[in-house]
């Protein structure tokens, strides 16, 4: 298969290794990727080869998406881009995912051997931290090439369902992809962990709905996923028990009634056992008249604009772009009747959820991205909205490329990453710091770096675990404790300085790393 | 391989063509093999690839133009069906990965270089294998998945398979340990892997019988 039929084989091969050259280049040159100070560009530590083989990579695999015959390499092509878009992330040292909170999590959720529901805000969701952790028995990997397998795992599973439904539409799945990255880029969070996994398995469900042909090999595979997401992320799966209702009043086959009645119990049980989530969701309705989460949309749109970088600009441009190609396409498929069942119980499903999220925060952050799942989808119709192939290619490759923009964007809001820096001063917290029992939670903790993140202790294995936030560019007197590496000589061997904020320019030094606990004052 | 009657063709313009060679020629000469469908459409056009023949057979049967049935050689038994290599590779591929997983688990040094061994071996029998095997056994039949939906569906299955071993694992006295782990992966691989390849065995000697009695 040739990538181009002008052009000899040879000549792309050339041009893709020269960009796996030059990526690995820029690979070795900055990882671990850290920042001297806050105040630098964080980009600028990013050797600069990554962008040529970032812009080489794009046209590479928007030209073997256009051109190629061979759905195996539009595939591949989808999944490189995909993979492409959120490659910066593998320069961190911990890179999106389970962050330092989950990270200290772990151990602590298995140190007393038995998985207590009960315990702890995240501990419904046990599916995620299983998975982490029998793959760091079997494998031995560092816990940040863990993240990094995961999160590529997760991303692989989801673009390639979204790839499958379109093109077994007949459609060109490659623009759903990429419409998906750039969108999804800004809104699916990775930090929410477990919920990107549930997210994964509920993409795997709807690909199987989509293609469902009766069997009970397919209703054992939709079961055990419907299980398995109900032990991830319970949200996720209220969302499917939406999208089967919507199923059941277009079609009242008993095989859709009797998933939807088997993942309503899962949900019910979920929510009406555990102490935790029913404390959760009664907070979370009784909350309903502060319109929280339209205030939290509204503050995140207004402190978005406030940058007037010409990189955000094009950001914007390219973001705006692919929501346009969504918004049409999804227009066009009402308009000429062209919508499958399941495309409208998607659409109605995330527009359920987008309502509820903008009364209720906790849901509104997760209803964009399921919100994103039925607009990629409607993307891959918008090729057929233009007259000619080469409109649409050219649209497609202004996408592909600009894409690089919403990377560098990144640069704008470093605090969706972690520097070694980072996870090691939140290790260090984990592992050293011991609280009573009257401290206020969570913990305001300043880092001079650049994390905005969870970290968790245990109380000698029981199931209590506080939480602390890290805070970003703000007063560090304000904060409960202010954390950094020690300048001072006679803790010259330490890796960090504990210390409590609350003074104004000298610290009451509560320990220090190293030799053990020392209490002084400076 | 034989056509559908009736079914409207919503082949993409840029492969309408071939699609529609293809279809002519299944039109006129009724069910046949897929090398004799390559030679009838490599004779109109020398340059067509084997795999662009393949993927039009893939993309007629996702879109319900025509059936694809894979017809097995004849055996007698399950242990004939065994010796079939090409055809079980996967059954063979995936229980010598878990079995070298094994020794490399317990055996292999943990520094590095040698440790990478285990990482890629370690990382392929949890996201991987598990899913996989489950896929085989759920799915033998080759035209219910094309290969590329198939890899990923097992990469999902595993992600969601894997834990659900460990949470069972939580709630027995030998607790979420290395060796527990491995055992139960291993059983729960190999264990799968014979159930796909006796479903396979058992729909081959089914779709042979059909073959042989409509031909």
């Amino acid at each position: 298969m040739t990538l181009d039929s002008k052009a000899p084989a040879y000549v792309w091969t050339t041009i893709l290794l020269a960009a796996i050259v030059l990526l690995l280049l820029s690979w070795a040159k900055s990882y671990p990727l850290h920042q001297e100070s806050t105040d630098l560009p964080f980009l600028s530590s990013v050797y600069w080869t990554y962008w040529v083989s970032y812009l080489i990579f794009a046209i590479s695999f928007w030209r073997l998406a256009t051109t190629s015959h061979s759905v195996p390499v539009k595939w591949g092509a989808a999944v490189g881009f995909f993979t492409l878009m959120n490659s910066l992330a593998y320069f961190y040292y911990y890179i999106p995912g389970p962050d330092t909170f989950f990270l200290n999590l772990a151990p602590a959720y298995f140190s007393g051997g038995f998985i207590n529901s009960q315990g702890f805000g995240v501990y419904p969701w046990p599916l995620f931290f299983l998975l982490i952790h029998m793959l760091s028995e079997i494998t031995t990997l560092p816990l940040n090439l863990i993240v990094s397998v995961y999160y590529f795992g997760t991303g692989f599973v989801m673009v390639s369902m979204l790839f499958f439904i379109v093109t077994r539409h007949g459609l060109d799945g490659f623009w759903s992809v990429v419409t998906f990255s750039i969108i999804g880029f800004f809104f699916l969070d990775y930090q929410f962990a477990p919920q990107t996994l549930a997210l994964a398995f509920v993409m795997i469900l709807v690909y199987i709905d989509y293609s469902w042909k009766k069997s009970l090999a397919g209703i054992v595979t939709v079961l055990t996923l419907v299980v398995a997401t109900a032990l991830s992320h319970a949200f996720m799966l209220a969302y499917f028990v939406v999208y089967l209702f919507v199923r059941i009043l277009q079609d009242r086959r008993y095989w859709i009634v009797g998933i939807f009645a088997i993942t309503l119990a899962l949900v019910s049980d979920m929510f009406i056992t555990s102490s935790v989530l029913s404390g959760l969701i009664l907070g979370t309705f009784s909350s309903i008249h502060s319109l929280l989460g339209f205030l939290d949309y509204g503050s995140r749109i207004t402190s978005a604009l406030t940058h007037t970088s010409p990189f955000v600009t094009f950001a914007r441009v390219t973001v705006l772009s692919a929501t346009a190609v969504s918004g049409f396409g999804l227009a066009y498929l009402i308009k000429k009747r062209r919508s499958l069942p399941q495309d409208i119980a998607l659409v109605s499903a995330s527009t359920f959820a987008l309502g509820v999220g903008v009364a209720v925060e906790v849901f509104g952050s997760r209803a964009i991205q399921l919100t994103l799942v039925a607009a990629a989808l409607a993307s891959g119709q918008f090729p057929e909205l233009l007259r000619t192939r080469k409109v649409g290619a050219a649209l497609l490759l202004f996408l592909s490329i600009s894409s690089i923009f919403c990377v560098i964007h990144i640069n704008y809001q470093p605090q969706l990453y972690q520097s070694q820096e980072d996870a090691q001063a939140a290790m260090f917290l984990s592992a050293t710091m011991e609280l009573d029992k009257d401290a206020p939670q969570p913990l305001r903790v300043f880092t001079p770096y650049i994390v905005r993140g969870f970290f968790g202790l245990s109380d000698n294995g029981n199931a209590s675990i506080r939480v602390f936030f890290n805070f970003y560019k703000v007063d560090p007197t304000s904060m409960d404790y202010v954390l950094a590496p020690t300048a001072t000589p006679a803790f010259a061997g330490n890796t960090y300085l504990a210390a409590k904020a609350n003074l104004t320019s000298r610290y009451d030094i509560i320990f220090n790393y190293g030799d053990g606990a020392v209490y002084a004052s400076t | 391989m034989n056509r559908k009657n009736g079914e409207p063709d919503l082949a993409l313009s840029q492969t309408k063509s071939l699609d529609d060679q293809a279809l002519d020629y299944l039109r006129e000469n009724g069910t046949t093999a897929v090398p004799a469908l390559l030679d009838a459409l490599r004779a109109k056009n020398p340059t067509v690839t084997d795999t662009e023949v393949a993927d039009l057979v893939w993309r007629l049967a996702e879109r319900g133009l025509v059936d694809v049935e894979d017809v097995p050689p004849q055996v007698r038994s399950l242990r004939e069906y065994l010796g079939l290599w090409e055809r079980n590779l996967w059954f063979y591929a995936s229980v010598t990965v878990s079995l070298i997983t094994l020794p490399v688990i317990y055996a292999l040094p943990t520094e590095f270089p040698l440790v990478v061994v285990r990482w890629i071996l370690g990382s392929v029998f949890v996201l991987f294998l598990p899913g996989y095997v489950t896929v085989e056994a759920l799915f033998p039949r080759l035209r219910e998945l094309n290969p590329i939906e198939r890899f990923a569906l097992s990469v999902g299955l595993s992600l969601a398979l894997v834990p659900l071993v460990g949470l069972m694992l939580n709630y027995t006295p030998l607790g979420i340990r290395l060796t527990p782990i491995v055992i139960s992966l291993t059983i729960f691989t190999l264990g799968l892997a014979g159930v796909g390849v006796g479903r396979r065995y058992r729909i081959g000697r089914e779709v042979r019988e059909n073959w042989r009695s409509t031909h």
